[in-house]
């Protein structure tokens, strides 16, 4: 490629010009842990990602990674990002938080497991540590609200964790991938929807005491 | 190089005195002077103009002989990236894609119709001090005084440009823009 470039000036030369296939892809990913999964409200961020599928002349073209993108709609900008990889057949732009995408995640039940004692040696020989082990059933609701002015459809991940199982939804998961319960949602413009999860987390609290002989009697 | 900065140094000076003083130029004076005066402004000692003196050796005794001079510029005040314009069609399932290479010539120099080549690298990392005594650095190596300090700087600045363009724990936020029909 020839070009003049003039001292102490930005040129903008014409690389390609083609179309290709457009997707916008949205994800809302869920783990909870021993402590938060009883929290009144928690807030998840809805992760967008724009993906071109390459077509024409830039099948043979590798962008780099975090280059400018701006996209535009009715020869309007709306939105700048950047790119964050392109493969053989797409060029993905970077993880974005989607804000025009609401999340909201509320306790709708808790039921308390009777909780089973056990014991552990402590470090004094004088103590041992008091083991709490209870299961609770804790129902939340996720509703997620699209406050966009077009219809989106995206998918909702559940990941399983040591502390945290499941149990059921309403609705049934569109996909179980062993720990993911992953659902696929349609939302339309300025619409919610809900996914009301049921839930086991094993709670285990840990208290170090001193042993029963050695506490001194008490003075009458 | 001393001769050169002090060379330097004196346009520069000069350039400045004649910013300082000279309003009065007609207006198409003004741009060549004020060009010049920018030019000497930016240089450094990779902007230095030197002489090539060539020998052809051939058979003719007298003749014309066409000499093509093919040079490599590596200076890393030219710099390109890219930029992707996409524009989504009404369906939203398609877009027009549109690729610019934006190329930023921070040198002192013009290029006139040059062959322009693009190429990712990544600059090596900084290098680890092997620290002598108390986390001081080692003398400077002879490798190290061979660049010239800005230069080094300016690599060293790339570098840290680099790493900031590294995946970072908070993601950034859509900010759409809203039409506004006013």
């Amino acid at each position: 490629m020839k070009a003049n470039v003039p001292t102490r000036k930005k040129i903008k030369l014409n690389w390609f010009k083609t179309k290709c296939e457009f997707k916008i892809e949205r994800k809302i990913e869920i783990q909870y842990t021993a402590s938060n999964v009883s929290s009144n409200k928690l807030k998840w961020d809805t992760i967008v990602k724009y993906v071109l599928i390459k077509q024409g002349d830039l099948i043979n073209k590798d962008i780099p990674s975090n280059s400018p993108m701006t996209l535009y709609k009715n020869n309007m900008p709306f939105l700048f990002l950047n790119t964050a990889e392109s493969s053989g057949t797409k060029i993905n732009s970077e993880n974005m938080i989607d804000d025009d995408v609401i999340v909201d995640d509320d306790i709708v039940n808790l039921e308390e497991g009777e909780a089973k004692v056990t014991y552990e040696d402590a470090v004094d020989p004088k103590e041992h540590i008091e083991v709490r082990t209870r299961f609770d059933k804790i129902s939340r609701k996720i509703t997620v609200e699209n406050k966009l002015d077009n219809n989106i459809d995206l998918t909702l991940d559940f990941k399983q964790t040591k502390d945290v199982s499941f149990v059921k939804s309403d609705p049934e998961p569109s996909i179980i991938e062993e720990p993911n319960y992953k659902y696929n949602l349609s939302i339309p413009s300025e619409k919610k929807s809900s996914v009301l999860f049921e839930f086991q987390a094993k709670i285990v609290t840990r208290v170090t005491k001193i042993r029963p002989e050695f506490l001194k009697p008490p003075k009458t | 190089m001393t001769n050169a900065q002090q060379i330097i140094d004196r346009e520069k000076s000069a350039a400045t005195s004649i910013i300082s003083y000279a309003i009065d130029f007609t207006r198409e004076l003004r741009e060549k002077v004020s060009n010049i005066c920018e030019a000497s402004s930016y240089r450094t000692y990779a902007d230095m103009k030197g002489t090539f003196d060539f020998i052809v050796n051939c058979s003719k005794q007298e003749g014309e002989v066409i000499v093509k001079i093919i040079y490599f510029v590596s200076d890393l005040r030219v710099r390109w990236h890219t930029s992707l314009q996409v524009n989504i069609s009404d369906d939203g399932k398609t877009a027009e894609v549109e690729g610019y290479i934006i190329v930023d010539n921070k040198t002192g120099f013009s290029y006139e119709n040059v062959e322009l080549g693009f190429a990712i690298f990544e600059l090596p990392s900084a290098p680890a001090y092997a620290t002598t005594g108390y986390g001081a650095p080692p003398e400077a190596t002879a490798q190290e005084a061979a660049f010239p300090a800005a230069l080094r700087q300016e690599m060293l600045g790339e570098l840290d440009r680099l790493r900031s363009v590294q995946p970072k724990s908070g993601l950034k936020r859509t900010q759409r823009m809203k039409n506004l029909m006013l």
